[in-house]
């Protein structure tokens, strides 16, 4: 609630007022009030001088203060200095035991940072394992040689029949994995056959497809290798399914991971995403 | 020794009264030595109000700091106003300088200008109303010495 000033005499009111007067704090009406008297000589001379003692009061009054030994007289009102003093050591190895605890927390977490970062660096900077064969352009020679073959020379197995391929795949030896296979690549694209091609160090299996509608042929690789040892290329999505895609001169490229190990690659004509949504069935 | 008659004080209350009610030890010994003017006798004042405070820390414990500096003037007052002695002015050269005040005097301008209370908790404190606290403020003001030696 605010009280009546206006019950103070004009020098009551100077000297009752004068920190909410240099504060701001004096209503419109007290404020207009302060200012009017501060016009008179008399009153703007005792605004100082009250102004000047009480700055002086207040100096004097910082002068005094309780010893170290009286306040500890104080703390003895609630508990026994020895007890206290007890219970200070405590809480001081309570808390050194935390800070020893935080300590090697914070050690720990910067040698865990520390190894991680190497794990990181290590990851990203040492160069991949490289492949025994430039996949990307001995596909593509060997695709290009492959439609250039009118007979089928090139295949060790011509067959229409996919479970012809699935037999010779089987008893061939020498193949390091387990080649993923498609009973249907969809449209009218018929099987023409199978081969191992056989750079020694690396063994990749080519099925060769056909298609009347488009007249044109179009090769599916299995290699063992990774996606990450191919060149960095555009990311595409059909569907959920990742792939990476290349070109070359009239033909197209797209390869992915079809397991852990094994690497599945569609040389063709047709475009990218038409033989990524032929490469995605193998993923289902 | 522990006030034999003063409960135990747990834990979360020992702290409390150690940390926030010690720290206002000052301000009050301040009141204490300004109304009474014996630093020995203010002392005794103050640990007093502090035994007081100590018997009613749970009424304390969730206030301000600006509100249990109040509550520990408020006790110091009560006491000071009962004690016929410390309501007279002590020896010190800073008695002298309030000697002219009366008791209600000193306890305001004190409070208000040596401890830093407002008008509205010093009203608290004394169990008036802020006009009269206004009026004896002035007054007080008005008879305290241009110098305080120094």
């Amino acid at each position: 609630m605010t009280i009546d000033l206006s019950k103070l005499s004009d020098s009551e009111f100077i000297a009752g007022t004068v920190e909410d007067f240099y504060a701001d704090q004096l209503s419109t009406k007290d404020l207009a009030r302060y200012k009017k008297l501060l016009e008179q000589e008399s009153f703007k001379e005792s605004n100082d001088d009250i102004k000047e003692t009480i700055g002086q009061f207040q100096l004097a009054g910082q002068g005094f203060y309780l010893t170290e030994q009286q306040l500890g007289g104080l703390h003895d009102i609630v508990e026994d200095s020895e007890i206290r003093r007890t219970r200070e050591v405590q809480r001081i190895e309570q808390i050194g035991r935390w800070e020893a605890l935080g300590d090697f927390r914070r050690r720990l977490s910067i040698v865990v940072l520390i190894v991680a970062i190497a794990v990181a660096v290590i990851y990203y900077f040492t160069p991949s394992k490289k492949l025994p064969f430039n996949v990307l352009e001995s596909l593509s020679y060997e695709a290009l040689a492959m439609e250039d073959d009118i007979g089928g020379a090139r295949l060790d197995l011509p067959t229409k029949s996919m479970l012809e391929v699935t037999e010779f795949l089987s008893v061939y030896n020498g193949l390091t994995y387990e080649p993923t296979l498609l009973n249907s690549i969809g449209g009218d694209w018929t099987v023409e056959g199978v081969t191992v091609i056989d750079y020694e160090s690396a063994k990749i299996v080519a099925l060769q497809y056909f298609s009347k509608e488009y007249s044109e042929k179009l090769f599916y690789f299995n290699y063992q290798g990774n996606l990450s040892e191919l060149p960095r290329a555009t990311l595409g999505n059909v569907d959920g399914f990742l792939y990476q895609t290349y070109a070359s001169d009239d033909m197209n490229i797209v390869c992915w991971q079809l397991s852990d190990k094994v690497m599945g690659l569609i040389i063709g004509h047709r475009s990218a995403v038409e033989l990524a949504t032929i490469a995605s069935r193998t993923m289902k | 020794m522990t006030e034999s008659n003063l409960r135990k004080l747990n834990e979360n209350e020992l702290f409390f009264y150690e940390d926030r009610v010690c720290g206002e030890a000052d301000a009050v010994y301040r009141f204490c030595f300004g109304v009474g003017g014996d630093p020995a006798k203010a002392y005794e004042l103050v640990k007093m109000t502090y035994k007081n405070a100590a018997e009613e820390i749970a009424g304390l414990l969730n206030l301000s700091t600006e509100e249990i500096r109040t509550e520990l003037i408020k006790i110091s007052y009560r006491l000071l106003s009962k004690d016929k002695i410390a309501k007279k002015s002590g020896s010190s050269l800073f008695a002298k300088y309030l000697s002219k005040l009366s008791f209600e005097q000193k306890s305001i301008v004190l409070a208000k200008d040596i401890v830093g209370l407002t008008v509205k908790q010093v009203s608290h404190v004394i169990d008036n109303d802020e006009l009269f606290v206004r009026k004896e403020l002035a007054a007080a003001r008005i008879q305290l010495p241009d110098s305080f030696g120094h």
